[in-house]
């Protein structure tokens, strides 16, 4: 089991939200993401993003700021 | 598709929300200006959220001979003397409140059983001559979060008003004055035109000019573009910091490893052929981790550009002879991300290679953090220059950053207090809006995608550690075509849903500004025939200090690019003496 960084510190937890109407299964979040928090899953037969290691995230931004869809929320 | 426009007024216009934007607004609406922030993206944080170890303050908690004044000192010994002393001092002693004020905000930060920080042991961090790093407690990983953990309720409890999702594309000037800013809303589609008294640029870098870099995939030196469209003028920017990312394998492409950290923990660097290479090139230094970062990246880069890096081109980390304790529970986070990609630290080395990490050019400003060519133009941050010289000491990038928002918070409101609202000149506003319609508009041209591939490749080869007269030359050339021919011609496809060609039509705009910056930071790398700090020249290997204790400033002229040199901003007392 990977220990995540949430259990070591109390900072910032955040929660992503992947919209699976919106998503479009493309993967540039999976690609940009540098702290690999998205996997791709097949949903009901079709690619959806998910974001598994969601403790991972560092809040930098990158996937949401490169969804084509808008697809990604974060809440701090 | 048809952008709509709107009309925004405020007194002080804060672009970009890291550490600097946020500090830079929070005092610019404390000393009694109305305020409003822009964010290209949908929540606070910028860049400073992946800043991770630490970051130097010189509030004298582990050591109580320091303060500001050492702090600038180290700065401008490690930057080789290419920073502005004056810059440096106000931004450190600045630096100190903002720290004591994030204390007070409750930031978790590193505390002795004294209730004082937890700044190290001396020599933690290459450069510092006294400890003065501030970490988070229990933690070596998360300091931008924790900095922005408590920065951001304060930004709303202010009241300050958070404009997201826009890209800034343009900066208004009356005569020699600021009069705000033209943006684009790439989510609504909307045209913003901005009337503003003062404007904050605190936009970050420029990372993806490089093919390497570990900043988040928005940094593209909007900033300097547009200030140096505006008629600022920038300095310093063949400078920039490297640092050694995670390039293989592909899902970790940009990972920033922090390995400063490992390296002073008995981690090793090797080339292919098992040889701590970095003996070859300082003998003197006792390890790796004793290394100041220019000195490894110059190093590694050597290594992989002569054929001795791994097959994937890159230098190895071992970690193996890490205390295991250690690694797995300060490091816990990253040994697991590793193994996510397969690789178990403990006994498989890391694979680094030098990718751009923070640019330490831009505008060129006075102690006030204000532009010296365009009143009531003022940068905080990476934007501005003179704040790291050629080489960055570790722990000085958010240090600066917090250190340079407060004064330009405090010049902004103090400006802006001075000032009646300009008038913004209506040729401006409708050219620019017509240069954002018209890339939506044409039906046919270059992508976005081709134009930044272009610039990667051409600054990865011309502008990374081993630079050349004649690659440099050629990348110039290359780059101002790019601009003549190709910049004016991008497009966006008209198949594609709204959101997606709006998010095209962002990038294609990001195009522009890298293609810009490039071209920037390769004729700044051509003019300095010498070698300092991550400045390396293959033609000019030594540092001159006879000739070049000089800053290279750059500025826009009615035709081509105007560059001259100015004798660096130090006291005598400060220079090398030969």
């Amino acid at each position: 089991m990977p220990i995540s960084s949430k259990k070591l510190n109390q900072i910032t937890s955040q929660k992503i939200v992947v919209d699976a109407k919106k998503c479009i299964g493309c993967g540039v979040c999976v690609k940009v993401c540098p702290f690999m928090v998205y996997e791709l899953k097949d949903v009901e037969r079709k690619k959806k993003a998910a974001p598994v290691y969601e403790e991972d995230c560092f809040l930098c931004q990158s996937c949401q700021s490169q969804c084509p869809t808008d697809a990604i929320t974060i809440e701090w | 598709m048809r952008l709509n426009e709107k009309s925004v007024e405020t007194d002080v216009l804060v672009i970009g929300t890291g550490a600097a934007g946020c500090f830079a607004a929070m005092k610019a609406h404390d000393l009694g200006a109305r305020v409003i922030m822009v964010n290209k993206v949908p929540w606070l944080g910028g860049s400073t959220m992946i800043a991770r170890a630490g970051y130097s303050a010189a509030v004298g908690d582990s050591d109580p001979r320091d303060n500001a004044d050492v702090h600038t000192l180290d700065t401008l010994r490690g930057g080789d003397y290419m920073g502005n002393e004056k810059v440096l001092k106000a931004a450190f002693h600045k630096n100190v409140d903002a720290t004591h004020q994030l204390i007070e905000w409750g930031a978790n930060f590193r505390k002795k059983a004294d209730g004082r920080l937890d700044q190290g042991k001396e020599g933690n961090v290459a450069g510092h001559t006294y400890p003065r790093a501030v970490r988070v407690a229990g933690d070596f990983s998360h300091i931008g979060k924790s900095i922005m953990d408590v920065v951001q309720p304060q930004i709303q409890k202010r009241g300050i008003e958070v404009i997201s999702n826009v890209m800034i594309t343009k900066l208004l000037t009356v005569e020699d004055s600021i009069a705000g800013a033209v943006g684009l809303n790439w989510r609504e589609g909307t045209l913003l035109r901005f009337n503003a008294k003062v404007v904050v640029v605190a936009t970050g870098g420029t990372g993806h000019m490089y093919k390497y870099t570990d900043n988040p995939a928005y940094m593209t030196g909007d900033g300097y573009a547009m200030m140096y469209r505006a008629g600022g003028e920038l300095v310093d920017m063949e400078f920039c910091d490297f640092q050694l990312g995670v390039y293989h394998p592909q899902e970790m492409f940009g990972y920033p490893p922090n390995c400063g950290i490992w390296m002073m923990s008995g981690g090793i660097l090797l080339n292919r052929n098992g040889e701590r290479f970095y003996r070859k090139y300082f003998p003197n230094r006792a390890n790796e981790g004793q290394c100041l970062r220019t000195e490894i990246n110059k190093a590694a880069a050597e290594e992989i550009l002569d054929g001795r890096g791994s097959p994937n081109g890159m230098v190895y980390l071992n970690c193996s002879n890490v205390p295991r304790d250690w690694m797995m529970s300060a490091r816990a986070d990253m040994v697991s991300h590793f193994k996510r990609a397969g690789i178990d630290l403990t006994w498989q080395p890391m694979e680094l290679a030098p990718g751009n990490h923070t640019y330490l050019g831009g505008l060129k400003i006075d102690e006030n953090a204000e532009s010296m060519t365009i009143r009531g133009l003022i940068a905080a941050g990476e934007a501005a220059g003179g704040w790291g010289g050629s080489n960055r000491l570790g722990g000085n990038a958010v240090g600066a950053a917090l250190g340079l928002g407060v004064l330009a918070g405090e010049s902004a409101a103090k400006r802006s207090g001075s000032t009646a609202m300009p008038r913004i000149v209506e040729g401006q506003v409708a050219a620019e809006y017509e240069r954002i319609r018209g890339i939506l508009d044409r039906t046919e041209g270059v992508r976005a995608g081709t134009i930044k591939k272009s610039v990667q490749e051409l600054i990865q080869k011309s502008a990374w550690l081993r630079r050349e007269e004649h690659e440099l030359t050629a990348a110039v050339k290359e780059l101002e075509k790019i601009g003549e021919n190709e910049v004016p011609r991008l497009f966006v496809p008209k198949q594609g849903k709204e959101m997606q060609r709006l998010l095209w039509l962002r990038e294609a705009l990001e195009a522009a500004n890298l293609a810009q910056c490039g071209e920037i930071v390769a004729t700044a790398a051509l003019t300095r025939k010498e070698s300092r700090g991550s400045h390396q020249r293959v033609d000019y290997p030594n540092t001159d200090n006879k000739r070049w204790l000089k800053n290279i400033v750059l500025w826009q002229e009615k035709k081509g690019m105007g560059v001259r040199t100015e004798p660096v901003s130090i006291t005598k007392d400060f220079l090398p003496k030969e």
